[in-house]
């Protein structure tokens, strides 16, 4: 459970950044065809619906694990890595020193935060599909009682806005007050719909909302997603009318926006969302260039080999950890600091006496492999010198982490630099 | 008194004004063949039509408590009301604005104003 909350968020940030750049597609590509665009918000529903991607050096994705989970399975502690120095650096300090009290006394506050994250997430997902599955029952009842047009084209007294419900064979529900000269119009958009599949991809959209309701920016994308595809739809009556034609679409558009009420969900619908966008778009359309179609087109696949790969970055963290059984307790440490001239990474903060020999009590337990290290660093003062300190470097292929013990201080002759010395085991870190 | 029908209820109430008395099982098998209803919607829509004071279901067998005219002409009356502030002679004229009364239309119309002069 606490694996599928972290995997979640951590696929919906990386998500997020694709859905920022799709935002900024979309309005360059304003004048393009609007049926691309709708493959663009396909791509961002790959990504978040796709567990799993692969590192490729062209990846415009910050980082594909912005929380990580150490440890096969165990939970082992937690760091930040969202791919830029900065934020990791801000928000790593915070979470230890928030943290690193409890955790050396055996507790890890990660493990309740995340715990509760999860609860709240299920909450609020299986809210959504409720809400949903009840819309949906709703709709159905309503249209029981229906009178069949024409083929899947029926007539209901209740319905005030037109939708197409069936997931399998769409039907088309008009209201029965619907004045003849719009019906036509009114049933191109809905077919248009049906021929491209909406009752397929808006319910599926809106799985990924429910899955995914806690981040703002898949609200933002599933919104415009909508808008998106009823102007594809659009589109697709009115491309070849003339000034006549547009007109006499728009008019139907505002006759059935009068008439809605407000349901966010699953039903398509002629007259939903942003009807004055919309009816702009009938009167101003011009074909699209050819040029800004294959734009277009390019967009989407750049948008496709940029983000849905994961970057290729190792993430750099300082953990150090005691083989984790279920007794003995995670320690963690987290930060990244600039390099001191040596391979590794030294956190900032240092440790005290009394960490450090916590944290040995539970490092002699450890069966990994193993390696002396001597370091020397600097710093302004005597009193800046910690106990010890948390080092790792990237040695062989492999990262080694540990905890080394100052053994001898000196200031500097003539300077105003103190150095130390630190010295213990590095372990292998898994 | 007001009465909405819907148009789907209208050509339900029609079909039972065309029909009356008829069991409510005949109704069923009825919409069912015209409007591929099923057994409870033909039920549903006949108690609201029944709640809305058009017809009345007992024992299975349903009657008319309006006509079909007294009701038509009631909804007119309305839409006069609504529509042109109960005023007759402003309806009658909107009506007739584009349109020319044949002799025989008019004879006739002169008649019932004759006859509801009288009283």
């Amino acid at each position: 459970m606490d694996e599928i909350i972290v995997k979640l968020l951590n696929m919906s940030i990386a998500a997020g950044w694709m859905i920022l750049a799709v935002l900024l597609l979309r309005i360059i590509l304003k004048k393009a065809q609007k049926r691309i665009v709708c493959i663009l918000w396909g791509i961002v529903g790959v990504r978040l619906a796709c567990p799993f991607s692969f590192g490729a050096v062209f990846s415009l994705i910050p980082s594909a694990e912005t929380i990580q989970m150490s440890g096969s399975g165990q939970w082992r502690g937690s760091v930040i890595d969202s791919g830029i120095s900065a934020v990791n650096n801000s928000l790593n300090q915070m979470i230890y020193r928030a943290t690193a009290d409890s955790v050396i006394h055996g507790v890890n506050p990660m493990d309740i935060w995340i715990r509760a994250a999860g609860i709240i997430w299920l909450i609020g997902c299986l809210f959504l599909l409720i809400y949903a599955l009840i819309s949906y029952i709703r709709m159905y009842a309503k249209v029981s009682e229906a009178i069949c047009l024409k083929d899947n084209i029926w007539i209901c007294d209740h319905v005030q806005a037109p939708f197409i419900l069936g997931i399998i064979r769409p039907s088309i529900y008009l209201s029965s007050s619907m004045e003849e000269e719009q019906i036509k119009y009114v049933v191109s958009h809905e077919q248009a719909h049906i021929h491209r599949r909406d009752y397929w991809w808006k319910p599926l959209g809106f799985l990924l909302l429910a899955v995914y309701w806690f981040h703002p920016l898949i609200w933002i994308a599933y919104i415009l997603f909508c808008r998106d595809v009823e102007m594809a739809c659009d589109e697709m009556v009115i491309q070849n009318f003339d000034m006549e034609g547009k007109k006499a679409y728009s008019s139907a558009l505002l006759s059935c926006s009068t008439q809605r009420r407000l349901t966010i969900v699953c039903p398509i619908s002629f007259g939903k969302n942003s009807v004055k966008e919309r009816i702009e778009a009938v009167m101003n359309y011009k074909k699209p260039s050819v040029w800004i179609n294959r734009a277009a087109s390019f967009a989407c696949i750049m948008i496709a080999f940029c983000f849905l790969t994961n970057p290729l970055r190792v993430g750099v963290m300082n953990i150090v950890g005691s083989d984790g059984t279920d007794e003995s307790p995670s320690v963690f440490i987290a930060g990244k600091l600039k390099n001191d001239g040596e391979s590794g990474h030294v956190n900032a903060e240092g440790i005290s006496e009394e960490e450090y020999r916590k944290i040995m009590e539970l490092e002699d337990k450890s069966t990994k492999e193993k390696m002396d290290k001597e370091i020397i660093k600097n710093y302004p003062s005597r009193e800046d010198i910690p106990y010890a300190v948390v080092y790792d470097e990237y040695r062989a292929g492999k990262w080694w982490g540990g905890i080394l013990r100052k053994t001898e201080d000196f200031q500097l002759t003539g300077s105003n630099i103190y150095q130390a010395a630190f010295e213990g085991m590095l372990y292998e870190r898994e | 008194m007001e009465v909405r029908l819907g148009v789907i209820e209208a050509r339900y109430a029609n079909m039972i004004w065309e029909h009356e008395p008829v069991t409510s099982s005949e109704l069923v098998k009825m919409t069912a063949f015209e409007f591929h209803w099923k057994r409870t919607t033909a039920h549903n829509v006949l108690r609201r039509l029944c709640d809305k004071g058009l017809f009345r279901n007992e024992n299975g067998t349903v009657t008319s408590v309006i006509s079909k005219q007294e009701f038509y002409a009631m909804q007119s009356r309305q839409f006069v009301e609504d529509t042109f502030d109960g005023s007759l002679p402003a309806f009658i004229a909107a009506f007739t604005k584009n349109v020319t009364l044949s002799p025989e239309e008019a004879a006739e119309i002169r008649k019932i104003i004759d006859n509801a002069q009288e009283s």
